[in-house]
């Protein structure tokens, strides 16, 4: 029993969903390497990287990478190589007018962008969530080598978003693909 | 089956229980709680951007329901219905009298026969005060097991194991009634059903309400075969007006062809704009949409359809610029960077201020043209 005890207490940490990191992050399934804030929680995932400094609910920042075959979770329409930014831009605005719990969603401002060396889009929108909150969130991603990479930030439109948003360009000019 | 259902409704008073004040009944109390809490989710769908704008339609909705309750029994609940923005097909009440039918479930439509079957059914709900009845079972269960308070409750409202719930059967009968009353065609009602399951068939639609639609809507149909039988067929012929309806519900039609094209559904889009090319045959936007359907196909064929598409919506309406954006997309991709630059530039001229036109300048740069303004730079 003792021994159990032991094993549980030691399992535990892995098993937590935040871990405290800082500097380079780099894995391999993810596809990406990035820099993480001082200061920022990392939440543990097989599908993508979240971190967020005072908790998702207020601000978070998810890099993602996916193969292009990869359902979205609203709409049917897939990504495919070759497309041009702004139809794949297309593709992550008819998946969010689509999921319910995305309400007023308003597009600020929807144009090219180079990341890297790759030809992507932003998209700059705001919405209101379930419980009414209103959050901001810019969202880049392009097409590479099969994969689709993206990398978000969202926050609280009031006092969150503006405070946060130069730490984002910092984890953004971090932001490389691996091949 | 989830269409017309309480579930939707009802759900979202999951989450707390009425409080029992001292001085006034249960029932009284239950039935103040259910109509703050409806109240307060009316606001939640009418302030949500979801809602169709098309004042028109809801006047014709709320006409329909006018007549449907002048042939019901007394009641109090002042019924409004409203349209949102959504491809599923779907309908349904809130406890205070708001009803909300969805795009998906407008377009597939046939007739205003059927449309008042569905209204009359979510009226039914609250004429018979369904919202209450679930919640007094949730409550008994609760002091029962509270443990299985959700799972009990979701069971209650689906019909347990899958089956249809008796309120649900007693919504059809009650609104088939009222139907009937109204002097609609008491066929269109059952057909309804039929028509329902034939479109999710036809269209291969795998909604997670649609289930256990094979079962369940032939069901519901022979539910009120049975009713009919029972009541006997009105001598006089009833009403089914299936013109008015599409004139009325024809811009719903087309925002759910958009809905459709972001969800993906692209045999459905096209038999949706073809049902509404039937009504308003020379429309530039429906014309565009068609095209935008045959783009999103992608092999050749259907890009040359789009491009003869998106031509034809250009000749019906030079003024529109979304064509334009579309057949210079084509272009550019096939390497007619003058061409799409040429397009690209007609779109920037007449929708100067669009969202995306940083993206069309960058085409634009990209095909040799120096600005929107005509200067081609190679």
């Amino acid at each position: 029993m003792k021994r159990l005890f032991f094993i549980l207490l030691l399992l535990l940490p892995a098993c937590a969903p935040w871990s405290r990191v800082n500097g380079p992050f780099e894995d391999p399934r993810h596809h990406f390497s990035v820099s993480i804030p001082d200061g920022w929680m990392k939440f543990n995932s097989d599908h993508h990287l979240l971190i967020s400094r005072d908790g998702p609910f207020l601000q978070y920042i998810l890099v993602e990478s996916r193969d292009l075959k990869s359902p979205f979770s609203h709409t049917m329409r897939k990504m495919q190589s070759g497309m041009l930014p702004q139809e794949a831009a297309q593709i992550i605005l008819d998946d969010l007018k689509l999921d319910r719990a995305v309400r007023n969603l308003e597009v600020l401002e929807n144009g090219p962008i180079t990341i890297g060396r790759s030809e992507g889009f932003k998209i700059l929108f705001t919405y209101r969530n379930t419980e009414g909150l209103t959050l901001k969130t810019v969202y880049l991603g392009f097409i590479k080598d099969r994969m689709f990479y993206s990398i978000r930030y969202t926050a609280a439109e009031r006092y969150y978003f503006a405070k946060n948003v130069s730490t984002f360009q910092n984890v953004l000019a971090s932001f490389k693909p691996l091949h | 089956m989830k269409q017309f259902s309480l579930i939707f409704a009802l759900c979202a008073f999951l989450a707390a229980g009425p409080l029992h004040a001292a001085g006034t009944s249960a029932s009284e109390n239950d039935s103040q709680w259910l109509l703050s809490k409806a109240s307060a989710e009316e606001q939640t769908y009418n302030s949500s951007g979801r809602i169709l704008a098309d004042p028109d339609l809801e006047s014709y909705l709320n006409l329909i329901v006018k007549s449907l309750q002048t042939a019901a029994p007394q009641n109090n609940l002042s019924f409004r219905v409203r349209v949102i923005k959504d491809p599923c097909l779907n309908g349904f009440f809130l406890p205070n009298g708001a009803i909300y039918v969805t795009t998906g479930i407008l377009a597939r439509l046939e007739n205003e026969a059927q449309l008042a079957m569905i209204l009359a059914h979510e009226m039914a709900h609250g004429l018979r005060k369904h919202a209450l009845t679930v919640l007094r079972a949730q409550e008994k269960e609760q002091r029962a097991a509270p443990v299985a308070l959700r799972e009990t409750f979701t069971h209650d409202a689906k019909g347990a194991e899958g089956a249809i719930s008796p309120l649900e059967y007693e919504a059809d009968r009650v609104g088939f009634g009222l139907v009937i009353k109204a002097g609609y065609d008491p066929h269109e009602g059952i057909d309804l059903f039929r028509h329902l399951e034939k479109v999710s068939a036809d269209e291969d639609i795998h909604e997670p309400f649609m289930d256990q639609a094979d079962s369940g809507l032939r069901l519901r149909m022979r539910h009120l075969e049975k009713v009919l039988r029972s009541q006997g067929v009105p001598s006089e012929p009833g009403m089914i007006k299936g013109r008015p309806f599409l004139e009325k519900t024809k811009g719903a039609l087309l925002e759910n062809v958009r809905l459709e094209l972001q969800l993906g559904r692209i045999a459905a889009a096209r038999q949706e704009i073809m049902k509404y090319l039937r009504i308003v045959p020379r429309d530039a936007e429906a014309f565009y949409l068609l095209g935008e359907v045959s783009r999103l196909k992608g092999d050749d064929g259907s890009i040359r359809l789009a491009r003869a598409l998106y031509e034809k919506a250009i000749s019906l309406d030079p003024s529109y610029a979304e064509p334009y954006r579309a057949l210079g997309f084509i272009q550019y991709k096939a390497g007619e960077l003058t061409l799409a630059g040429k397009s690209f530039r007609w779109c920037l001229l007449l929708s100067p201020r669009r969202k995306d036109r940083a993206y069309i300048h960058a085409y634009l740069k990209k095909c040799g043209e120096t600005d929107a303004g005509g200067k081609k730079g190679s």
